[in-house]
């Protein structure tokens, strides 16, 4: 059942409208819901589904022009905030509103200490003097977990990790006791072992101050970990609103249910992702009738004519009215089902398959410049001695946290960096020591899909010329044969061959990511590196995107180097898994044994990090604390043993080497036998 | 029935993409939201037609508005006096008998010498600034690209360029150089281009961390085309900008010029000389500074309003799309 008990925050029918040369924009149309006291509602869609708008509706914070509130109610403790003066809203926003942004790099002013930025809110909103102010600012820092806050008071942000930013920043929005604190995406940007302490600490400070949150994010872990009620969002609607314990239980609404298929889960590798067709429209051009029939697999005619309302079922909201009409989830079309191609790869011999890429002892430091004549003081390993293999047609999975150094490595492979050291060997031939002639002719065997899909395009050129421009400047083909076999390729990767004119940014995030694709695959290479491809897109489109690699692998033979900071699709996607710490591999092991065999505490602690779909085994605690040291100090011994849970005196004075425990599995650890 | 929803969605599909505008046409919407630059692209437009109209009428051996025609009968003569027609030949008449803004101490016809002004003005801004933004892209692609040594070396000239007061590092040119417009417009040109490599090896800095460069690199292509074939593309947007606004300022500087004795040498009408035969007689025929003074005027605002709007108009971040 839906808490409706004790209302902090009631919601209803609010409509936020935004106007653009090319018409009106409902970004938030008819949205209703209620927070009660001391809990916890999460509101979850993809991007352009108007869930930011909706909480900067809630601060009154929409810019005006272009976006107004075109109608509803906003009731914070029955005082509707719609029409407040402005110096009204001042008094309530940072004092009995929270909120907190997602991106921490940007949400902290560069030019004050954190200490002066929290300060602020207390002696504007609490008339303190700075003294007192001080004082609370210390509680705060210690209560939201930053280590010695005496000192850190006086830091400026950019000495500062994004973990402990985004602290600060919910140390900032927790000054005045709000009663609401409103979380736009808080762990997005965030390593899984930092969203885990986050999470975490917003479950404690919930659990103190008994404040209500409103919790916006993509993620479902995310939500399954924190939230006591959920809205999902679609196209500015809120087509599901229940408790969170029946919507992980059973999810009624298409959408809903698509989301849960579309997610791979830890231990799960075997199933098949049932991707959601399509994606969501553009707020100009929303379809007729319900907005999500183009993508539903169970849409009939009634769907395109007429548009749901919001019905109670079984103490849930849906935006459907053949679920309302069943009074049950539907089945049919959407349902898991084992994918075969796994299964035969896993029973093959793996000396079937021929090493293609070699990686031997790959290391790349960057100079760190500093004193007269920018000398070199140090250096920054960011990858130190790295061996691996990839054979045809496999995948090698390449995880760890964010500087860990794998794009490095992904970029050092192919010589879009100069190495330090090291050599690699493409079917046997040494890339490093190529000369630039045959390099270029290498380049057409091997190639790279970006993580941005927007700056992985050339904004000034037609999407067309992207893809077959080094078919034509490799003289591989010429005039009309470019157009053809571009055509081509949009098919292959599930884009209309009308699209050949198009700008790129004419495109959504998984269009593009697509594009990005079929540019790779146009030299028709052997071997693709796939940097973050699926971190920057939506969880359906995610799913979309990982089934067309499988399905590319499985027709060219392709072998990848997909590099991920999300274990989950890592394990999904890979056929052996590398971990990388610090510039350096700590474990490398098979996908299939992942779950069941990791040795290393740092591989377990990635593991437990990543947010479980299962709200009844919340409020763990987050099983690695700290940040991830500077790779230009490095700690002693084993690289690791300042976080690490089993560290001992032994740690801090050895350097670990990497070894075999059994076939194809190696840890990097002394407590490791 | 599930047929016709398999269509539908397909269909749908395929509409998928917001519809299309062209970037020309987004451009122009853009362009016409801001009124000031909406009315200075009006009024470049004007200064073309009449800059273009007045090479025709004034240019050839027997042109139909003579700027050089000397009559002694008609000096001085104020804006819409008759001519003299009496005493002047056919051939000196101007037309239809009437100096529409007076003529000057020499009885040359104002407006034609002005139209001629507009000419000159028109070459001297855009040859100038050509020169300028081609050495400028270059140089600063050259220096973003590569970096290290190429880039010092680029830069140093760049700041020893700077070092300089251009104004008078041209007028020293200028006097050691016979005097002639195409002299003008080089000397303009290679004394201008330090701002616009600026500019390009600043974009090329952050172009170069871009995707798509390390992409175009990882299809093997070459360090030319990357350069210049996409990275050059999308540095362009604030060099557009700042040469807009150069053509202004080089029609300033060649105003400047002529109007202390250096610029086109006579008997060739510029709006800078004009205004220095004014000068003597700034009180019995103001018509003289008037006219030239506001052409520079109304051209230098027109170009500075269009560079504005350009410069929204070409920012992607404050594009609604």
């Amino acid at each position: 059942m839906i808490n409706k008990n004790n209302p902090v925050l009631e919601i209803k029918d609010l409509k936020t409208y935004f106007r653009t040369t090319l018409g009106e924009i409902k970004a938030v149309d008819g949205v209703s819901f209620t927070v009660s006291s001391g809990k916890t509602l999460g509101i979850i869609g993809e991007s352009g589904c108007g869930k930011t708008v909706t909480s900067l509706s809630i601060m009154q914070l929409i810019k005006s022009p272009p976006g107004r509130i075109a109608g509803g109610e906003i009731l914070l403790n029955g005082k509707n905030l719609i029409g407040l003066p402005e110096r009204e809203l001042q008094k309530i926003r940072g004092n009995t509103l929270g909120m907190i942004f997602q991106e921490p790099m940007t949400s902290l002013n560069p030019v004050f200490t954190i200490g002066d930025q929290i300060m602020e809110t207390l002696i504007t909103h609490r008339k303190m003097n700075r003294s007192e102010a001080k004082a609370i600012v210390l509680e705060l820092l210690s209560k939201v977990g930053i280590p010695s806050p005496q000192i850190r008071i006086n830091e400026y942000p950019h000495q500062m990790s994004g973990g402990m930013k985004q602290r600060v920043m919910i140390g900032m929005a927790i000054a005045c006791n709000p009663k609401v604190l409103i979380a736009d995406e808080p762990t997005t940007a965030l390593d899984v072992t930092m969203q885990a302490q986050i999470i975490n600490l917003l479950y404690t400070l919930q659990n103190e101050m008994g404040m209500s949150i409103v919790l916006i994010t993509h993620d479902l872990g995310v939500i399954a970990e924190t939230a006591h009620d959920v809205a999902v969002m679609y196209a500015s609607k809120i087509v599901e609103y229940a408790s969170v314990e029946d919507l992980f239980q059973k999810p009624l609404h298409p959408y809903t249910q698509g989301l849960f298929e579309s997610l791979p889960a830890l231990g799960n590798r075997d199933m098949k992702l049932r991707a959601i067709h399509g994606q969501v429209p553009n707020p100009l051009c929303y379809p007729s009738g319900c907005k999500f029939w183009p993508r539903c697999p169970h849409a009939e005619k009634k769907c395109r004519e007429k548009e749901p309302r919001l019905e109670k079922i079984s103490g849930r909201l849906i935006y459907c009215w053949k679920v309302a009409e069943e009074k049950s989830a539907l089945y049919g079309p959407l349902f898991c089902e084992k994918s075969n191609k796994k299964d035969k790869e896993m029973n093959s011999d793996s000396s079937f398959h021929k090493e293609l890429l070699q990686v031997k002892n790959l290391s790349k430091f960057f100079p760190v410049k500093g004193g007269f004549f920018s000398r070199a003081v140090g250096f920054v390993k960011a990858v130190d001695g790295i061996s691996f293999t990839i054979k045809t047609g496999q995948t090698l999975g390449l995880v760890g946290e964010s500087g860990c150094g794998k794009t490095t490595v992904g970029r050092t492979i192919l010589r879009l960096m100069e190495p330090t050291q090291g050599e690699v060997f493409f079917e046997g031939l040494p890339i490093f020591s190529l000369k630039p002639k045959l390099l270029r002719k290498m380049r057409q065997r091997m190639q790279i899909v970006f993580q941005d899909p927007y700056s992985s395009l050339n904004p000034r050129m037609r999407v067309g010329e992207i893809v077959g421009e080094a078919l034509s400047n490799h003289g591989l083909a010429r005039g009309r044969e470019v157009r053809e076999l571009v055509e081509n390729l949009f098919t292959k990767v599930g884009l209309s061959p009308s699209y050949f004119d198009r700008y790129p940014h004419e495109f959504s995030g998984g269009q593009r990511q697509r594009i990005g694709i079929a540019r790779a695959l146009a030299l028709n290479p052997q071997f693709i590196v796939c940097d973050e491809v699926v971190s920057a897109l939506d969880v359906s489109i995610q799913a979309q995107i990982l089934n067309l690699l499988e399905k590319l692998q499985n027709e060219n033979n392709l072998s990848y180097l997909f590099i991920a900071h999300n274990l989950a699709i890592i394990e999904y996607i890979s056929h052996a898994i590398a971990v990388m710490y610090l510039g350096q591999i700590v474990e490398q092991l098979p996908a299939k044994n992942l779950v069941k065999n990791a040795l290393h505490p740092y591989t377990k602690a990635l593991l437990s990090s990543n947010p479980v779909h299962n709200p009844s085994q919340r409020g763990r605690s987050a099983p690695l604390a700290g940040d991830v040291p500077s790779a230009i100090n490095l700690p002693s011994g084993c690289r690791f043993h300042p976080r690490c849970p089993i560290a001992s005196k032994i740690c801090s004075q050895e350097a670990p080497n990497l070894k075999k425990v059994e076939d194809n599995h190696w840890v990097r650890c002394c407590l490791v036998q | 029935m599930s047929e016709d929803i398999e269509k539908t969605v397909y269909r749908h599909d395929d509409s998928d993409l917001p519809p299309h505008i062209s970037n020309v046409k987004r451009f122009w919407l853009q362009l016409c939201q801001n009124p000031l630059a909406f009315w200075g692209l009006i009024l470049l437009g004007l200064f073309f037609l009449t800059a273009i109209s007045g090479t025709i009428l004034t240019h050839g051996d027997n042109p139909i508005m003579d700027p050089e025609q000397v009559r002694l009968v008609d000096t001085l003569k104020s804006p819409l006096s008759k001519a003299n027609i009496e005493l002047l030949t056919p051939k000196e008449r101007p037309l239809f008998d009437i100096y529409f803004l007076g003529t000057d101490k020499l009885g040359r016809d104002v407006l034609s010498r002005a139209l001629q002004g507009a000419h000159v003005s028109l070459l001297v801004g855009f040859i100038s600034v050509g020169i300028s933004v081609l050495l400028g892209i270059i140089l600063g692609a050259l220096a973003g690209y590569y970096g290290n040594y190429v880039d010092s070396i680029i830069m140093r000239a760049v700041d020893i360029m700077l070092c300089f007061p251009s104004f008078f590092l041209i007028l020293t040119i200028i006097a050691l150089l016979p005097a002639s417009i195409w002299n003008i417009m080089i000397v303009i040109g290679l004394t201008s281009w330090p701002g616009i490599a600026r500019f390009v090896r600043a974009e090329f800095l952050s172009l170069r961390k871009q995707d798509f460069v390390t992409a175009a690199e990882a299809l093997g292509l070459s360090k030319f085309r990357i350069m210049f074939v996409h990275m050059v593309p999308n540095a362009i947007a604030p060099v557009l900008v700042s040469a807009t606004i150069g053509v202004a300022s080089a029609i300033l500087t060649e105003s400047g010029l002529s109007f202390l004795g250096f610029g086109v040498p006579p008997p060739d009408a510029s709006w800078g000389n004009i205004l220095a035969d004014g000068k003597e007689f700034i009180f019995d025929a103001p018509w003289l500074f008037i006219v030239s003074g506001t052409a520079i005027l109304v051209t230098v605002l027109a170009f500075n309003l269009f560079g504005e709007g350009l410069r929204d108009a070409l920012n992607p971040k404050l594009r609604e799309l």
